[in-house]
């Protein structure tokens, strides 16, 4: 049976339903707006408006943003079910994420090579910068430092932002929105058990008072014992070995703190996770516990923000980040004399940094609004060590600190009522490599209510990292290369959506990416040494189709496909983990009005190739139930993931002996939330 | 993230594609899913924009204020004027021909405050925000509600301001300002509001 057809009767019959659902509304004789005219004001005051405040670093409507834009929101992971931020963004058009038992790598626009470790999307709590200044990472798994419950909303915004936002904003931006004081208004209790003898907690206090001064504190904690066992026919030597057992566990705990007042708001976050590998990665001894990495975020954020008259804002961020990260990998060691050992070698980085900014908006002679920024950050201490604990012996302790300053300029200039046309330009400065000039244009025409066409152009870069720069173990089979260069994109898209009979948006897009100098590991012919080099070049284009409904009564749906191609212009061959064809559906249904919906997906990605051949496509389907129970205040939901136990794998990256990484099966949740 | 020094003592493998399965699961799925969709099909947009909002918030402003009953300019008509910029696009298009207070509501445009006369309801853009306590006290001596959606606005003299926060609409209003010009805003919308300025600072 090919393995397309599922995905092609599962369209057909969601676009059948989708259209009996047209006809109805035609029917109704409602062709054009819902009656807002006809609604009270408290339903107008509960009414949503999509906007985006990451695309332009300011608040504007999703359509008029110069990127494509997707936005989950905070309703949308209570009745999916989201444990994390990955669960969240792999219900997103065009992305796709995959896991190794360790962390999740976000796939964008069909990047998503094994060994890669998420460096080429910017991560942004509330506009905060969360990729750390070591591996230059987006933690987006359980070391993601927030929790999901605190997240008000998400926005995804495609294609690259390096002219707003600097380094890794490479294929994309996720701004990940917090929940403010008042959205609390008291004490919340949150608490969850789940599969894989997973269970976790959070409370939450969150006020606004009358003077102004708004609180939330927040703290969460999960635990989790992972698959039990986990088999691997690569490590079966015979006589029942091949299983991890007590090997896959997880924990967390992730506090949060805001305090604004007036035009201040300050923002700290604390998290760490400590993850077991499964996987013998690295070649460590498989299935031994004591391989395990703990990664430790944590950020303080000072935020000044003022609307002057005449449409002018100043924003001023002063902002502390601290990264963590403690690897320990047991390997058994044979010695002169044939007898054996086990060492414990520590793979250890520490990423400090401060900086700051400032930014003015303001509005000209009714057709420009101009924001203008400047961006300073220190990375004070960029240490990464490597050491053997017993006996002692030093591979590596590179010590470095760096800075970065940079500014920009955005004008965003409404040439005729329904033609925008925005340029921005940003100018890097690095001590390592120097200066670099990322602009993007985009021209947004609406020729009617309800249409909108982009025509988008941007260049991003990214910058090698502190690990890409200088990691190695003393010349034994690594080197660093501080000759490294930033890699750079070139990219086209377009975008054209439609709202139409009132519950409907469709989109269609295009894209054209161009990335040259990219960053890969590469063998010294010379010496025989691993290092990284600007090697690579890559091109990728595809389109994008996406229908939403949504309804009154809280029904809503959302389908997409994707049709992607990436080619190694070396090689003429894919790049490995690029599926061409991706496909989501989304589906909340209202069983009892406003009391309990059932949430369902379903996910598709078609055959990947690995490093040494291929995967099966994945499909995946989540279902939850939730709703409010007759206690006030008290919700529930249950979750089943990966309802039909389907299997399907995740290619392993070269670290890996397992080509592909099986993925976990069936698994439930139930979860209780009580606010008063 | 993960390196270890064996990141790379890395031996590349030549063996093993992926494993194909079934596509019964999905099928069910789709059965679950293909009978929904048209037993409910009521309001709530997909794509409404800030201003469509904002319209609508105008037109019940027109039904929860009362006016004194010298107040109306007209007896058929209630009118809602525009100063300024207009950043509503076509959604003021479907107000215009609605009926509140008994009347059927027009819409003036006016480019100066000196334009201004017979209008009940006075929208302020945001491009006549340098002219605002000029064009306040020139209110003064009418009964006209204003309204805007500018910071300070209510603290101005002005008499509701509607703010836009997290995605969604609400509004402020200056309880004195409205009563000075005999206005009464009913205690609905008040319970609604985000903030209630009593006296002008």
């Amino acid at each position: 049976m090919s393995r397309v057809l599922p995905i092609q009767v599962a369209s057909f019959l969601m676009l059948s339903s989708f259209s009996l659902c047209q006809a109805e509304a035609a029917l109704n004789g409602a062709e054009t707006r819902p009656d807002l005219l006809e609604m009270s004001v408290e339903e107008l005051m509960s009414v949503e408006v999509a906007t985006v405040v990451g695309a332009s670093r300011f608040e504007q409507q999703v359509t008029e943003a110069p990127a494509s834009v997707s936005i989950v929101t905070a309703e949308e992971i209570q009745k999916y079910g989201y444990r994390t931020l990955a669960d969240a963004l792999r219900s997103v058009r065009g992305i796709y994420v995959t896991y190794d038992r360790n962390y999740n790598y976000l796939g964008v626009r069909g990047f998503n090579s094994p060994g890669d470790l998420n460096t080429r999307v910017l991560l942004l709590v509330d506009g905060h910068r969360i990729n750390d200044n070591i591996f230059e990472s987006a933690p987006i798994g359980t070391e993601f430092p927030v929790d999901v419950d605190l997240i008000e909303r998400i926005e995804v915004i495609r294609g690259p932002s390096s002219s707003l936002y600097g380094t890794n904003a490479f294929f994309g931006v996720v701004n990940v929105i917090t929940r403010e004081p008042g959205h609390l208004q008291g004490v919340q209790f949150s608490g969850a058990v789940g599969g894989f003898q997973t269970s976790n907690g959070r409370v939450s206090f969150g006020k606004e008072y009358r003077n102004g001064l708004g609180v939330l504190l927040s703290g969460s904690a999960m635990r989790s014992e992972g698959a039990d066992p986990l088999y691997y026919p690569e490590f079966d030597t015979g006589g029942g070995s091949g299983f991890a057992r007590d090997a896959d566990g997880d924990k967390n705990y992730q506090l949060l703190g805001k305090l604004s007042y007036r035009d201040f708001k300050l923002t700290g976050a604390l998290a760490s996770r400590e993850k077991t590998i499964p996987t013998g990665s690295f070649g460590t001894v498989f299935g031994n516990p004591a391989t395990r990495t703990t990664d430790g975020h944590g950020f303080l954020d000072l935020k000044y923000a003022h609307s002057f008259a005449g449409e002018t804002e100043l924003t001023l961020r002063a902002a502390y980040d601290r990264y963590i990260y403690d690897g320990s990998y047991l390997y058994d060691r044979v010695e002169p004399g044939g007898a054996s050992s086990q060492v414990l070698n520590k793979d250890k980085a520490w990423g400090y940094g401060w900086g700051g900014e400032a930014q003015l908006t303001k509005s000209f002679f009714d057709r420009h609004k101009v924001t203008a920024g400047i961006e300073y950050r220190n990375n004070s201490r960029q240490q990464q060590a490597n050491y053997d604990a017993e006996p002692f012996f030093q591979y590596l302790d590179d010590k470095r600190s760096s800075a970065i300053w940079a500014l920009y300029l955005q004008d965003e200039i409404r040439l005729l009522d329904s033609l925008i046309l925005s340029a921005g330009l940003r100018y890097d400065r690095y001590q390592s490599f120097g200066g670099t000039t990322n602009p993007r244009l985009a021209l947004i025409y609406k020729p009617e209510e309800g249409s909108v066409l982009k025509l988008l152009y941007g260049q991003a870069f990214r910058a090698p990292g502190a690990f890409e720069f200088y990691y190695s173990d003393g010349g034994q089979t690594t080197k660093s290369n501080p000759e490294l260069e930033p890699e750079r994109i070139r990219t086209f898209e377009m975008v054209y959506e439609q709202y139409f009979l009132k519950h409907y948006r469709s989109s269609l897009s295009g894209f054209y990416y161009r990335i040259e100098d990219l960053i890969s590991q590469r063998t010294d012919s010379g010496d025989g040494l691993i290092h990284f080099a600007n090697v690579d070049a890559v091109d990728a284009k595809g389109v994008e189709l996406e229908l939403e409904g949504t309804w009154g009564s809280g029904l809503k749906g959302r389908l997409s496909y994707t049709y992607q191609r990436t080619e190694d212009t070396r090689t003429h061959s894919t790049l490995t983990n690029s599926p061409n064809h991706l496909g989501k559906l989304n589906l909340v249904l209202p069983v009892l009005r406003d009391r309990l919906f059932i949430g369902l997906e379903q996910q598709y990605a078609s055959s990947r190739a690995t490093l040494a051949g291929k995967t099966g496509a994945a499909y995946l389907s989540n279902a939850t139930l939730s709703g409010r129970t007759p206690i006030p205040g008290l919700e529930l939901s249950l979750s089943v993931y990966n309802l039909f136990d389907t299997e399907y794998r995740d290619p392993g990256a070269a670290e890996h002996l397992q080509d592909t990484i099986q993925q976990d099966g069936r698994s439930f949740r139930v979860k209780l939330d009580y606010h008063f | 993230m993960p390196q270890g020094r064996g990141f790379s003592r890395i031996l590349l493998r030549l063996s093993r594609g992926g494993l194909n399965w079934s596509a019964r699961p999905l099928l069910l799925l789709c059965a679950l899913f293909a009978p929904i969709g048209w037993s409910t099909a009521d309001a709530a947009p997909v794509a409404t924009s800030e201003y469509q909002v904002k319209a609508a918030f105008l037109y019940n402003f027109m039904k929860f204020v009362d006016w004194p009953s010298d107040g109306l300019n007209s007896a058929t008509t209630i009118s809602l004027g525009i100063l300024g910029r207009d950043p509503f696009e076509d959604a003021l298009e479907e107000v215009k021909g609605k009926h509140a207070k008994g009347r059927r509501v027009v819409v003036l445009h006016f480019r100066s405050i000196e334009e201004v006369k017979g209008c009940d309801l006075l929208f302020i853009c945001a491009s006549e925000k340098g002219r605002l306590s000029q064009i306040l006290k020139f209110t003064q001596n009418y009964r006209m509600l204003t309204v805007a959606d500018q910071d300070g606005f209510c603290e101005a003299g002005g008499m509701i301001n509607l703010v836009f926060v997290k995605n969604r609409v609400g509004f402020e209003v200056n309880v004195a300002a409205a009563s000075r010009a005999r206005l009464r805003i009913s205690s609905q919308l008040l319970k609604l509001a985000r903030s209630v300025t009593e006296e002008r600072p």
